[in-house]
């Protein structure tokens, strides 16, 4: 790292780059741009612990929506229950394997590795420490935001209930019910604030003058 | 609380990850400064941004044909053996009378993926600076950031129908060739939108004046 002047007083609009003095940003207040109307920042609404706690209960909802069957299909007595991850590996062995690495990657992949690194950093922040690989981990949550697509899925599970119940008796299953309570729950702990984070982080620099 | 100043009069650039402000703008462009918190490499703006933003959105065009050409899905369920392209589907939902299905399919695989087309190819080519049309294309960006990743329902509905399906003995449903193109032609319209950056319009207009 080379010395480089920091302001931490100020910030820069991300669309267009106007200054503004960040003392002035009311705590949980969105506040934006008067050049060109972009948001500037979220303004921390949950707490550290709060957003731990639903970050908690995400993983729980997640390892739910993955254990519980999403649905029952049953036609002339012949009844078979799936759950998401026995489906999309069923479909991997078959001739829609990119179809099914690309589905398993938006839906399982990266939501469970976005809550397993909220899991890891905010156990931390929670106490007050920075966690190891703190920036590493805060890369990776930048670059997998636009990436992770539950809510899609639910949509998607909706559509395919739809389409299969003109040919199959289907009934949805309790999975969807989980998928349905952590789609907005994803979008609440992924989508958060991580400034308060940084500031934390840097607390825990080598002493520098600035 | 707006100093009514641009960055590149203060000298100063805001690091991509943990936004905070650092001194040297004007050196970024010789050589590598590393943000003072994070360590990340400043950049005043992302990385080829025009080009690269340009290139994905031809790439995802050019896929978008195949997409709709190319069957997604093969499915034979009580002795009916169909392939149904994107559009096939839409129609198909549309007569069996779930119109409300129809117009969401019709939505997340026809309309967004055009709408992003038709946005994307306004923000790399419009050149009109007045202070509306900069606010106007600032929402537009994201705006179609935003709506994006909703393209990839078709994609997931072909992968559960599919993947359902396989635990039923007496129906057979495959993804086809037109998904993987539809897929790709999702992934590279978001990365278009993602490798855009907003600031570039406002540097634009300060050049004009």
């Amino acid at each position: 790292m080379s010395d480089v002047r920091a302001y931490p007083d100020l910030m820069l609009c991300e669309q267009c780059d106007e200054v503004y003095d960040r003392q002035a940003m009311v705590q949980g207040a969105s506040c934006f741009c008067s050049r060109c109307g972009s948001r500037l920042g979220k303004g921390s609404l949950l707490s550290i612990g709060a957003w731990l706690a639903w970050t908690i209960t995400a993983g729980c909802l997640f390892i739910f929506a993955n254990t519980f069957p999403v649905a029952t299909i049953s036609l002339d007595g012949l009844q078979s229950e799936a759950t998401v991850w026995q489906s999309i590996s069923a479909l991997a062995q078959g001739p829609g394997t990119p179809t099914a690495i690309a589905a398993g990657v938006v839906i399982i992949g990266i939501p469970g590795f976005q809550i397993a690194l909220l899991l890891w950093l905010l156990s931390f922040a929670a106490v007050g420490k920075a966690c190891p690989y703190f920036v590493t981990v805060l890369r990776f949550l930048h670059a997998s935001r636009p990436w992770g697509m539950t809510e899609v899925f639910l949509l998607g599970v909706l559509v395919a209930i739809v389409k299969l119940s003109s040919y199959l008796h289907v009934v949805a299953g309790a999975g969807v019910v989980c998928v349905a309570l952590l789609a907005p729950l994803m979008v609440v702990i992924t989508a958060h604030d991580t400034d308060e984070l940084w500031r934390l982080y840097e607390r825990h620099l080598p002493c520098r003058v600035v | 609380m707006s100093s009514g100043m641009r960055a590149r009069e203060l000298d100063l650039v805001s690091c991509y990850l943990c936004g905070m402000v650092c001194e040297g703008r004007s050196c970024c462009e010789i050589e590598t400064l590393y943000c003072w918190r994070c360590g990340s490499a400043l950049r005043v703006r992302k990385h080829n941004s025009h080009a690269r933003s340009t290139a994905y959105l031809i790439a995802a065009l050019a896929l978008y044909i195949p997409a709709n050409i190319y069957p997604v899905m093969y499915t034979k369920m009580l002795g009916d053996e169909a392939d149904s392209t994107i559009v096939g589907g839409i129609m198909e939902f549309w007569e069996s009378g779930s119109w409300d299905i129809a117009l969401l399919i019709f939505l997340a695989s026809v309309a967004v993926p055009c709408t992003k087309f038709i946005a994307m190819s306004f923000l790399l080519w419009n050149g009109s600076t007045t202070e509306q049309a900069m606010v106007g294309k600032t929402r537009l960006l994201k705006f179609v950031e935003g709506i994006g990743y909703w393209s990839m329902l078709d994609v997931l509905v072909v992968a559960i129908v599919a993947a359902l399906i396989q635990f039923n003995a007496l129906g057979v449903a495959e993804p086809r060739l037109g998904i993987v193109f539809f897929g790709a032609t999702v992934v590279l319209t978001m990365m278009s939108a993602l490798s855009f950056d907003g600031r570039l319009t406002w540097d634009r207009k300060v050049a004009h004046g």
